[in-house]
């Protein structure tokens, strides 16, 4: 009940209400939202190994620890060891194995050994000894599950997801493609979680990142599907393994079907606002949902949305198929600032503020590029469909590496360093310039021709990129100029259209400083990435092959 | 194989077009009739109409007398202005004493009681003390005490509560034993709002940024999903709809499902779904709040932001009307919005099926006056379907007229419309207006009978300056929380509970001054088991039904 107190308080405020109802105060603004906070990036030590795609969170491409190989020794590199740790490559699977990923020191039964990992389409985990290619041990987790629609080339229903290390608790996370997230110890390959549903059974789900103790992969394409979601939503998900016998899983979905998914080998990048990713075409409607041809920073634990990016010419992205996914981002500082660099199919690279994507229309770049190839707009075998590398040069200047499909621009930037014509494709290099608030990339080097260029990655001064020879057009014609069936474009897709080589180029200049040249003769490959680590170059190919090459003493 | 390769067979954006609805979708599903009441608002849907409600009618309403009156042990505090969480019924629960008719109520000490509805006696009760400091002091917008109704899994036998720790909790209905493992849901003192049931996932929301811990001393707007498929390892899912305090989702309904998951409106914030801020919306999350479905956003929202006129402050219900399922929604604004539930707003998210005239709120001030909790639908035997607002403060002057009213109605009222189709379209008729009620509580509905609380409490945030919102006026001292708790919870009015008739707005019944000096904030009738059910801010709960 109300007692005295309460009802002379009451007639008291009352009253200094109705006495003082001419002195208002003014109204305060209504609550305006917060300048976005700047946070530099935080970046994980150098270490000599390759524990995730790209090297680190952050996809920068660069082996910060790699202290073995350099511009004076590459020269040297010889084929040290090739295992073939599948015979399953068909045609219409284009990648047949997953990126490797490079641990050193790892307690094995036989001892401390070196290890790299991969994942084949038969859903086989391998470790093999790094120094000489044995397989140490592997694991199989068969797939009993029917998928919803026969395999393409665009939907493989195999696993394709390069898999993470988690050094520090000696284990190793990957997909498998049942959907399925799982951990083993990197030694022995004993499981170390409770396998837990991630993405949808037969997804194409991208590489996994480990930030924080949540593991991240994104799927896009539409590929996966269940009786629940028979076409998978484009999707950041996300599964906290703190307790690795329960672990927790989230989504953030992109899309309402096939459009609008992430896109980018190297799945999430891990940065100041969160996740970044960049999606595939689709209709552009964050009111409804859907992100299409977007970059977005999708909050921790892919709890919502946290900022996002629409490149100006959206509705032109979205026209003419040239999905601003297909190459994905990396985050690197620059200066003060944190930031975003992402390119894709159209060959223009954008610079973002990685703590302001695209400002307060999110369509203001710091920077965009000309368009860099691509002339003539096609939706295949043109572009940017790679991550790129960035390296930190001793002097200071910051580098970008741009793996570009198809010739460079007729009119495009000159570059004061060639190598002839690059009808295939190149690596382009720029450095990134300040000019007061302003950025500008100015143009260093472009490589000899490669066939189509992987995505580079770099280490002490040294470019290494794969001419991966694949034929990269997705709807070739036959002789005859008719269209082909899909059985014979699976074919074309995998067979050589050059020699699969590895490439050491002067990271300052861009000059060819060793080759593979015919070791890889007769094979190809798809969306995968050299590795620089341990003083060694590994690569896989479609045929099962995985490829290591070093310093022959 | 063998298939033809055609263009653009392998292009990436093959179906990129907005999706083709050849068949129109179908009517939203709902829960069959029960006579209980299991959550906020009745239903899942959030209609305030029971729906199984068989003992009460327009005949017998005349008759309820107070059955009983229960002040439970959890002492009132100034600042917590709902001492008590909305009632939640249940009818045969199996407990040591055999089968009873239970309420449920959670007290701002974290006690959760459950009392026989036929006496009013404490069966159980069970208490999680809170160990945590709060982030911040407590004031009357951030009480650091746990407000959310919770929702009751009668299937399963198990009441799901919020604790001000912030943590889902799964208790038997029977006797309170823990039957889910307790699990953060959202922040510690959060401001978060009433559980919804769907299938296996416990929905509530969070706004006004009053949690806070360590990590994220300033809780965001918040959905929060938690999976209780595996009671003993609960799985949290998130969905932030805003970065710190603007923004969040509001009404103590808290999520409401329809067809495209989760609907929630949401408080005053920066309007930028590219950034993740989704202020003065309506949005429709993902089931499991995996993301955003749709969105509607008020074409004045800039105005509503401005003045400070919250979108979210009446909160969404859901029901089918012909072939569409309807969402209707109103705020401090005054102003209802009948919305396509299956495609909110249309191809720009601000387009309404219909938007009513200001029905109220002529001034529009932030306080003490609009729409301030969820309305009530009920469809006749004959197939109308009403539509209830509870109004605070008089109507609109030049408002819509109404060919039923019962004098001046200063303080609030509800207002009846039916909905009808007009074309293409909907469009809300006026069909009465309700007595003076000081201020309206949200209605439930029953049998052709609309129960009205009267909740006698202080509107006016601040009864000093309140344009000001609440700054100090030269020479005098802004008056502390406490003392704004006082204002607030002394009774403006006696609290009274009104029967009226659901067609023509008549007074039926009324409590009278049973409930006279209390005070309710922020809570709704309940009408359940030929009883009604509510309570205030002094710890009681009262039961009127007919007495045999």
């Amino acid at each position: 009940m109300m007692g005295p107190f309460k009802l002379a308080a009451a007639a008291a405020l009352l009253w200094a209400g109705l006495a003082s109802a001419q002195e208002l105060a003014p109204v305060p603004q209504a609550r305006p939202e917060a300048p976005p906070a700047i946070r530099p990036l935080v970046q994980a030590a150098p270490v000599p190994d390759w524990l995730t795609y790209g090297y680190d969170q952050q996809r920068i491409a660069w082996n910060r620890g790699e202290t073995v190989l350099n511009t004076k020794n590459v020269a040297k590199l010889k084929l040290l060891w090739s295992s073939q740790v599948t015979s399953a490559a068909k045609p219409l699977l284009l990648s047949t194995l997953t990126a490797p990923i490079v641990v050193a020191g790892v307690s094995t039964p036989q001892g401390v050994k070196d290890l790299v990992y991969t994942v084949t389409i038969e859903d086989t985990l391998v470790a093999l000894d790094a120094a000489t290619g044995e397989i140490l041990w592997k694991k199989s987790y068969p797939n009993a599950i029917t998928p919803l629609r026969e395999a393409s080339i665009s939907c493989s229903n195999t696993e394709q997801a390069t898999p993470v290390a988690d050094k520090k608790n000696g284990v190793l996370y990957f997909t498998t493609s049942d959907g399925k997230l799982r951990s083993v110890s990197l030694g022995d390959g004993a499981d170390r979680m409770t396998p837990h549903q991630m993405v949808q059974p037969f997804s194409r789900n991208w590489s996994l990142n480990l930030v924080d103790n949540v593991v991240y992969t994104t799927a896009g394409r539409g590929c996966g599907g269940s009786v629940e979601q028979p076409t998978e939503f484009g999707t950041v998900a996300a599964v906290d393994v703190t307790d690795p016998a329960h672990p927790e899983l989230s989504r953030f979905y992109t899309g309402k079907g096939r459009p609008g998914g992430p896109w980018g080998g190297g799945g999430v990048v891990a940065g100041p606002e969160g996740l970044y990713v960049a999606t595939a075409d689709g209709p552009n409607n964050p009111g409804g949902g859907v992100y299409g041809d977007m970059v977005l920073a999708v909050r921790p634990h892919a709890w919502g949305l946290n900022n996002s990016f629409t490149p100006p010419n959206w509705r032109t992205l979205l026209a003419r198929d040239l999905d601003l996914g297909s190459g994905g981002p990396l985050i690197f500082q620059f200066g003060n600032r944190t930031l975003l660099a992402t390119a894709a199919k159209e060959s223009v690279v954008y610079l973002l503020d990685a703590n302001n994507l695209g400002g307060l229309d999110h369509q203001t770049p710091l920077y965009m590029s000309p368009r860099l190839g691509n002339d003539i707009e096609d939706f295949q075998a043109k572009g940017v469909w790679g991550g790129m590398a960035s390296w930190l040069s001793d002097d200071g200047s910051r580098y970008l590496y741009i793996p570009v499909w198809g010739p460079p621009r007729k009119d495009g930037p000159k570059y004061p360093f060639g190598y002839g014509d690059a009808p295939d494709g190149s690596v382009m290099a720029y450095k990134i310039v300040a000019d007061g608030d302003q950025l500008s990339m100015s143009p260093v080097w472009r490589s000899r021709n490669l066939n189509i260029p992987s995505p580079p990655v770099v280490a002490n001064g040294v470019v290494y990129v794969l001419q991966t020879a694949e034929s990269s057009y997705q709807t070739p014609k036959g002789p005859d100029g008719k269209r082909l069936l899909f059985d014979q474009v699976a074919v074309i897709r995998t067979t050589p259209h050059s020699t699969m080589s590895l490439f050491a180029l002067d990271a300052r200049t861009g000059k060819e400083l060793w080759s593979s040249g015919k070791a890889m003769g007769g094979n190809m490959v798809h969306f995968t990435e050299p590795v620089v680590a341990l003083g060694r170059l590994f690569a896989v190919d479609h045929a099962g092959h995985v490829w290591a090459f070093g310093l022959k003493k | 194989m063998g298939l033809l390769l055609t263009l653009p067979a392998l292009a990436q954006d093959e179906d990129a077009r907005p999706p083709r609805r050849s068949v129109p979708p179908p009517p939203l599903a709902v829960m069959p009739a029960v006579p209980d009441w299991l959550t906020w608002g009745y239903d899942q849907q959030r209609t305030g109409w029971n729906r199984g409600e068989t003992v009460l009618d327009r005949k017998n309403v005349s008759r309820l007398k107070l059955v009983w009156s229960t002040k439970v042990s959890t002492p009132p505090v100034n600042t917590s202005l709902s001492t008590l969480t909305s009632p939640i019924v249940v009818q045969g629960v199996a407990t040591a004493e055999g089968p009873k008719d239970l309420v449920y109520v959670v007290g701002i000490d974290d006690t959760v009681f459950a009392l026989d509805a036929n006496n009013g006696k404490v069966v159980w009760q069970k208490t999680f003390p809170n160990p945590g400091p709060p982030p911040r002091r407590p004031s009357v917008n951030c009480a650091d005490t746990e407000q959310a109704t919770p929702v009751a899994d009668k299937t399963n036998g198990i009441l799901y509560l919020t604790t001000g720790d912030g943590k889902l909790r799964g208790l038997a209905l029977g006797d309170g034993s823990e039957k889910a493992a307790p699990t953060q849901m959202v922040a510690p003192f959060s401001r978060n709002w009433s559980l919804n049931l769907v299938g296996n996932i416990v929905y509530t929301a969070a706004g006004r940024g009053c949690g806070g811990d360590k990590e994220q001393p300033v809780e965001p707007g918040t959905v929060a999903a938690m999976d209780i498929s595996d009671p003993a390892h609960p799985k949290l899912q998130r969905f932030y709809t805003g970065k710190n305090r603007p923004a969040g989702p509001w009404s103590a309904g808290g999520p409401v499902l329809g067809p495209q998951g989760l609907y929630v409106t949401t408080a005053d914030g920066p309007n930028n779904p590219g950034g993740g801020v989704y202020g003065n919306m309506l949005l429709a999350v993902r089931p499991g709040a995996t993301g955003l479905n749709d969105s509607f956003l008020p074409p004045n929202w800039r105005v509503l932001n401005a003045r400070d006129l919250d979108f979210g402050s009446g909160g969404p219900t859901i029901f089918n009307f012909g072939a569409r399922t309807l969402v209707a929604t109103a705020a401090k604004e005054g102003v209802v919005y009948l919305l396509d539930a299956n495609n909110l707003g249309g191809f720009d998210h601000a387009k309404a099926l219909y938007a009513s005239p200001r029905l109220g709120n002529d001034d529009a001030t932030y306080w003490g006056h609009g729409v301030w909790g969820g309305m009530a639908t009920y469809q006749t035997p004959e197939g109308d379907r009403w539509l209830y607002v509870p109004m605070w403060g008089p109507p609109a002057k030049d408002g819509p007229k109404y060919p039923l009213s019962y004098g001046d109605a200063p303080d609030g009222s509800i207002m009846a419309f039916k909905i009808e189709a007009d074309g293409d379209g909907v469009k809300m008729d006026p069909a009465w207006i309700s007595r003076d009620l000081n201020p309206s509580a949200p209605p439930a509905v029953a049998n052709g009978v609309v129960y009205a609380l009267q909740a006698a409490e202080h509107t006016s945030q601040h009864p000093n300056n309140p344009e000001g919102h609440g700054r100090s006026l030269d020479g005098k001292p802004p008056p502390t929380e406490d003392q704004l708790g006082i204002y607030r919870t002394t009774a403006a009015a006696p609290m009274t509970l009104f029967a009226l008739d659901s067609q023509t707005g008549k007074v039926l019944w009324s409590s009278g001054k049973t409930m006279d000096g209390q005070t309710a904030h922020f809570t709704e009738p309940v009408v359940a088991l030929g009883k009604l059910f509510v309570v205030d801010h002094n710890a009681h709960v009262w039961a009127f039904g007919l007495r045999k």
